[in-house]
């Protein structure tokens, strides 16, 4: 750093960038229509440099947080972004140009001050709807044209293709929901705005040299910050590995590997070893499965509170092998690449944990469960209710596993049950509650699961759904136990239908779906748990007289008696 | 200025901090006087008998006391409640538990915990009942089997029971007949309704309210009966009002019901404070800064009317009740300064408090604090601190600057510091203001708290503000709030529609007054002595979070809410589109009763301005010789230029270079930016 720049407005603009950012993330949830955007906060902002590093993020969710840098740097790659004026706007979602799913739209627009480029201003959110086979989602996809519109990063001019223009009609007539999706599209536009309002002012304020000294300070900063972390881990070479159920089409398990060298400040982690893509919607495109192993990484680092940006990327290299199911071929179908994403994370913490087993917990539940119960109206417009759940949170050392909660790499709220039945009058509630018995036995117990049961009240009614780990339970850690698996479940006349991890079904009117996500594991051997603890757990109902006997070794007569 | 002349309304405004109790007296004759006490964490009221002992009150020619107290806040923050228990529909037991199922603060945190609600959850229970969304029936409520449910929790231990229902906000009679039920035989246990308490929908927010609501209300309840005994037995005839985070005051016994609306009380109160201050000079628009020792609150309140918001959150626990907009920021007097992991000099959040307080005081405290840095700057002066109470040790700050690791001269770092708390301030502004969509660069700077005035014109120079007003008594603004502040009820309820001409026309707006009247008089208010509001919670059919729009008592048309609507959408967010349906969601009422009587601080003195000290203070770098004055001395229409310090009691005034000062009339400072007019 040279001394031309006073380090304290350095330090002052840096927070400024990422308050605009975290101001942006704000009002794209205020404004947006969708349910996903706007209760369960499936979307995340970002300020840019001029070449396209990411220097501000709001924290919202992981997962796309740490890809929009690819995304944008993608879009560079395709676009010739160097005559771009003000008044344009760049948007792609195409999973192989550096985006994630097709759902996944993510808007970027350029920041001027006085005719010169500052930057940009990026958003990225999830929309309820993008076309393709089904409503919400088309589990049985086989390439990524049938999961929907594929936008290639495509440069347009916002005054004459939006608002009624070519770009806008283009995506109106391929979304099932466009009233909501145009919704969403305005706060993703809204939220760039905000964003480029407030670097404008800082260029104002400050000087837009001393602006461009803090964008590349602030990386610098968070890459010390990562290097400083880092350095912590014992230098190494760990393994580790994490297995999906199954695939769409074909009933095999599918294998991630990881090897993660950690030398000083510096950590590898290669995939190499992990199984060839496959024919369904698993397949992890790039920018996904980046974000995965960084994120892997930085959540067991001891600073939390590192700002993101692509200085955080800096330490890190990552090595995905061509045609795996971390690095499909183009046209893969990706829509569900969450749950590979997150088994990519697991095998990391697997082999991480050989490195510091105290600073990594066991695993969580660590899978997205989409839910979709679509309705197709007599009038041919379309209801689609969506939940994106988590589970329980694996335990760690001296600390029990959170309940009921979204998963790392996604940090969605769900959506309340008085929203969803006002906006679905085809559907009830019947109960949304937690499963006792459901976190793994430990010294430290994994958090609960929890489960919804939903009636059917109406016809036309059908559900889509992907999840994992109904076959293989999260994994206990150091002597800690498995948690409980999911399962979806439909009732119908006095039977059970147990449906598989990806699943299409029509549902009949007085059907009642339940759907279980489970519990994270344990950590270290659970007859060591301290007893006040199995107590407080079996009073709050959280297990069983019977699991607490047979998993704590508990023994409850003399308990009471006593 | 008030509206002057002798007035019989003699009241007592005392509010409760963390290390001190302030008192202000309006007396009979108009005049006021103030005192400051300890306060006693292990009897709370005891700070509030000791002030008015203190200031030799008689309360029985007492109109009105009111107070603010974080009984509340202190109750739900350290979880020291009574034990509490939940009735929910049955199949929801874990509403609360499950939450919102979203992590607060960092994203990376895999060793999350949760917030802790405040009841367990084998104190909560269900009951075999249901009603839909639109407030159909599905299963009647078996009152006896509620009742059951409900006797289960009080002999697991449960004093206060909330009751939480699906949908109760459209249709809650069965909440209503659970809880009278439960209030006929149990009438020893506290119990409090959602549909009493918060009537809106999202169950999860709803219930966290409720559950608090009845953690905390047999706190002060307790509390509060005990204060309004001890006031009796000294005489004090009236009833004791309690200050509410909305900036209005509710009778103690409404307060005893619904604590879960005083949880702000303090900050509300200074905010209503400084609105009466900016309107005795004339003042339209303002942003409040009061600046205490580990914090700052920032509010906004264009035309003097504070931006108010209905989602709290404390403690991360999401609370619906009417609230001034506030941003609190970690930059207080005692906020550390330090380096981070990654080489920036931040200040705050970590506080070094009362105990042991900034380095300069010389009780133990070893880090750097703001403060410590207002002594190196040399804007504090030592020997004059506190009103000469309190000598500051200049080596112990210097000490504590040079080990944060910072480079440059110490002049440079305590300037730093300085300037990063400014910062900080300043950001919290826009948060209220540019990034709610309103300029705050035409809008007067009310700087108040101890540490207000002395950063306020520093902070108004970050923003583009040029024009700080100092009121009286800086440090006791809060207290003074009390005096000021009319009573107010506020009600709310839940009812979707698309907007129509029916939405606020004649009938809906009857319905609204006789329900406003309903609650006037259970308050115990006399027909025709207060006014009531209406508010619209309105949103974009398929959006899930709403604006609030305020009308008067009078029937407002469907296109004249619209195109009000359309104006606030595109002030927030940026966008609007009228070929979109609006949606109605919430009704909501404000009855205010206005506080009557006059109060008038001192006037400034007559005759010459005392002669000036001087002695140099480092401003953004730069040394400059800088007058120090007494205020007390200063008369009306005195003028300075800065650099300049004004000293008082409770507060120190910086006029940065650049800036210019004059008393005005009332006797309050309006610094300006520039050499003034």
């Amino acid at each position: 750093m040279t001394a031309a720049y006073d380090p304290t407005l350095t330090a002052i603009i840096a927070r400024a960038l990422h308050a605009a950012a975290e101001e942006m993330g704000a009002n794209l949830i205020r404004s947006a229509f969708s349910t996903v955007v706007r209760e369960a906060r499936d979307c995340s902002t970002a300020l840019l440099d001029a070449a396209g590093n990411v220097v501000a993020q709001a924290e919202m969710i992981p997962m796309q947080t740490a890809a929009i840098s690819l995304s944008f740097k993608s879009a560079m790659a395709q676009l010739d972004l160097s005559g771009i004026r003000e008044g344009q706007a760049v948007l792609m979602n195409d999973p192989y140009s550096g985006g994630q799913h097709l759902n996944d739209i993510i808007l970027f627009h350029p920041i001027f001050e006085a005719g010169e480029l500052l930057g940009f201003a990026g958003n990225t959110a999830h929309h309820l709807d993008i076309g393709g086979g089904s409503a919400g989602v088309n589990t049985t996809a086989t390439d990524l044209i049938q999961e929907g519109l594929v936008i290639p990063p495509i440069l347009f001019d916002v005054a004459r293709d939006w608002n009624g223009g070519t770009v806008e009609r283009l995506l109106v007539a391929n979304i099932r929901t466009a009233e909501i999706g145009l919704g969403d599209m305005n706060a993703q536009f809204a939220a760039n705005h905000v964003g480029a309002e407030r670097v404008r002012e800082l260029a104002r304020r400050y000087g837009a040299a001393h602006l461009r000294h803090a964008m590349a300070e602030v990386q610098d900063y968070a890459e010390r910050r990562m290097r400083a972390a880092i350095a912590a881990i014992p230098d190494g070479v760990y393994r580790g590995e994490a297995t999906l159920d199954r695939d769409v089409f074909v009933d095999r398990p599918v294998r991630i590997a990881a090897t993660v060298t950690v030398a000083g400040t510096d950590v590898t982690i290669d995939f190499t070893g992990t199984d060839p893509q496959v024919k369904g919607m698993f397949n992890c495109p790039l920018s996904s499965a980046h974000a995965a192993a960084l994120t892997a990484v930085r959540c067991v680092l001891t600073d939390k509170d590192i700002p993101n940006n692509d200085g955080c990327n800096r330490p890190l290299r990552l090595i995905f092998p061509e045609g795996s199911i971390l690095n499909p071929r183009k046209l893969a179908p990706v829509r569900a690449r969450m749950t590979s994403a997150y088994r990519a994370f697991d095998a990391v913490h697997a082999a991480l944990a050989g490195a510091m087993p105290e600073r990594v917990p066991a695993q969580g539940f660590n899978t997205t469960t989409g839910f979709y119960i679509a309705q197709q109206r007599a009038d041919g417009r379309f209801r689609v209710y969506v939940d994106v759940l988590g589970g329980g949170y694996g335990a760690g050392h001296g600390y029990d596993g959170a309940d009921a909660l979204d998963n790392i790499l996604s940090n969605c709220r769900n959506t309340p049950v008085e929203s969803i039945e006002q906006t679905n009058p085809h559907l009830l509630v019947r109960s949304y509650a937690m499963r006792p018995d459901s976190g793994g036995p430990g010294r430290w117990r994994g958090g609960l699961g929890f489960a919804r049961e939903v009636e059917v009240l109406e016809e036309g009614v059908f559900l889509n759904l992907y999840a994992d780990r109904y076959r293989f339970a999260p994994q206990g850690l150091a002597g800690g136990q498995p948690g409980a698996k999911g399962h979806l479940r439909v009732r119908r006349d006095g039977a059970v239908i147990e449906l598989a991890p990806t699943a299409a079904f029509d549902l009949r009117p007085g059907d009642v779906i339940e759907l279980a996500v489970g519990g994270g594991g344990g950590w270290g051997d659970p007859r060591l748990r301290a007893r006040d603890a199995v107590r407080e757990d079996l009073e709050n109902g959280r297990i069983t007289p019977e699991h607490a006997t047979r998993c704590y070794d508990y023994a409850i007569e003399r308990e009471s008696a006593a | 200025m008030g509206r002057g002349g002798m007035t019989a309304e003699s009241r007592v405004g005392v509010e409760i901090g963390g290390t001190f109790t302030d008192l202000v007296w309006l007396k009979p004759d108009g005049a006021l006087a103030t005192c400051k006490v300890p306060s006693t964490p292990a009897s709370i009221h005891q700070a509030v008998l000791d002030a008015i002992a203190e200031a030799g009150i008689d309360l029985a020619a007492v109109r009105h006391v009111v107070h603010g107290s974080t009984v509340a806040t202190n109750a739900l923050l350290t979880r020291r409640g009574v034990p509490t228990g939940l009735l929910t529909t049955k199949g929801f037991r874990d509403v609360i538990e499950i939450g919102t199922h979203d992590r607060v603060g960092s994203v990376y945190q895999i060793f999350y915990r949760k917030p802790a609600a405040p009841i367990p959850r084998r104190l909560i229970g269900e009951v075999d009942e249901r009603v839909d969304a639109s407030g159909r029936v599905l299963r009647p409520l078996d009152v006896e089997e509620g009742w059951r449910a409900a006797e289960r929790l009080i002999a697991a231990g449960a004093r206060s029971i909330a009751i939480c229902l699906l949908h109760s906000y459209v249709n809650p009679a069965h909440e209503t007949a659970l809880a009278a039920e439960i209030r006929r035989r149990a009438p020893e246990v506290t119990v409090t309704a959602s549909a009493e308490i918060s009537p809106e929908f999202r169950e999860f927010e709803r219930t966290m309210t409720t559950a608090v609501n009845a953690f905390v209300s047999p706190v002060v309840d307790r509390y509060v009966r005990r204060l309004d005994e001890r006031l009796g037995a000294d005489g004090y005839g009236g009833v004791l009002q309690i200050m509410q985070s909305s900036g209005g005051v509710m009778p103690g016994e409404a307060a005893g019901r619904n604590a879960v609306r005083m949880l702000l009380s303090g900050p509300a109160a200074g905010v209503r404070g400084a609105i009466w201050f900016a309107r005795r000079n004339g003042i339209a628009d303002i942003v409040t800064i009061d600046m205490g020792g580990t914090s700052t609150d920032v509010a906004i309140a264009p035309g003097c009317e504070p931006r108010m918001t209905h989602e709290l959150v404390v403690d991360d626990l999401p609370i619906r009740s009417p609230a001034v907009d506030m941003v609190t920021v970690g930059a207080g007097g005692g906020s550390i300064a330090h380096l981070d992991a990654g080489g920036f000099l931040a200040v705050g959040p970590d506080s070094a408090g009362a105990q042991p307080g900034p380095a300069c005081y010389g009780r133990g405290g070893e880090r750097a604090t703001v403060t410590d840095a207002q002594v190196v700057a040399g804007l504090l002066r030592p020997a004059r601190f506190f009103g000469g109470k309190m000598a500051l040790q200049v080596d112990r700050a210097e000490a504590a600057l040079a080990a944060i690791g910072v480079e440059g001269s110490l002049a440079e770092v305590s300037d730093g510091v300085l300037r990063t708390v400014n910062n900080n301030m300043a950001s919290a502004v826009r948060l209220v203001s540019t990034a709610r969509g309103i300029d705050p660069r035409g809008f007067v700077l009310v700087a108040y708290g101890g540490g207000g005035p002395l950063h306020g014109a520093m902070v108004a120079d970050e923003i583009g503000i040029g024009r700080v007003l100092v009121p009286w008594s800086p440090g006791l603004i809060s207290a003074f709030g009390l005096l000021v502040a009319d009573l107010s009820i506020d009600l709310v309820r839940t009812r979707f529609q698309v907007l129509s001409d029916a939405t606020l026309g004649p009938d809906a707006v009857a319905e609204l007054a006789a329900a406003a009247a309903t609650a006037a008089a259970a308050h115990g208010l006399e027909p025709g002595s207060w006014v009531a509001e209406y508010g619209l919670d309105l949103r974009y059919a398929g959006q899930a979070y709403e604006l609030t729009l305020w009308f008067d008592a009078l029937p407002a048309d469907a296109a004249r809410i619209a195109a009000a609507f359309q104006i606030e959408h595109r002030r927030r967010y940026g966008y609007a589109r009228d070929s979109l349906t609006v949606e109605a969601v919430n009704y909501r009422t404000r009855i205010v009763q206005k506080v009557g009587g006059a109060a008038s601080p001192p006037p400034p003195p007559e005759g010459p301005p005392p002669a000036a000290e001087t002695a140099v203070v480092r401003f953004n770098g730069k040394v400059e010789t800088t007058a120090f004055l007494p205020r007390v001395a200063l008369p009306a229409g005195f003028r300075l230029i800065g650099p300049a310090v004004i000293e008082e009691a409770t507060a120190t005034t910086v006029v940065p270079p650049g800036w210019s000062a004059r008393v005005l009339p009332t006797g309050d400072l309006l610094l300006e930016k520039g050499e003034g007019r």
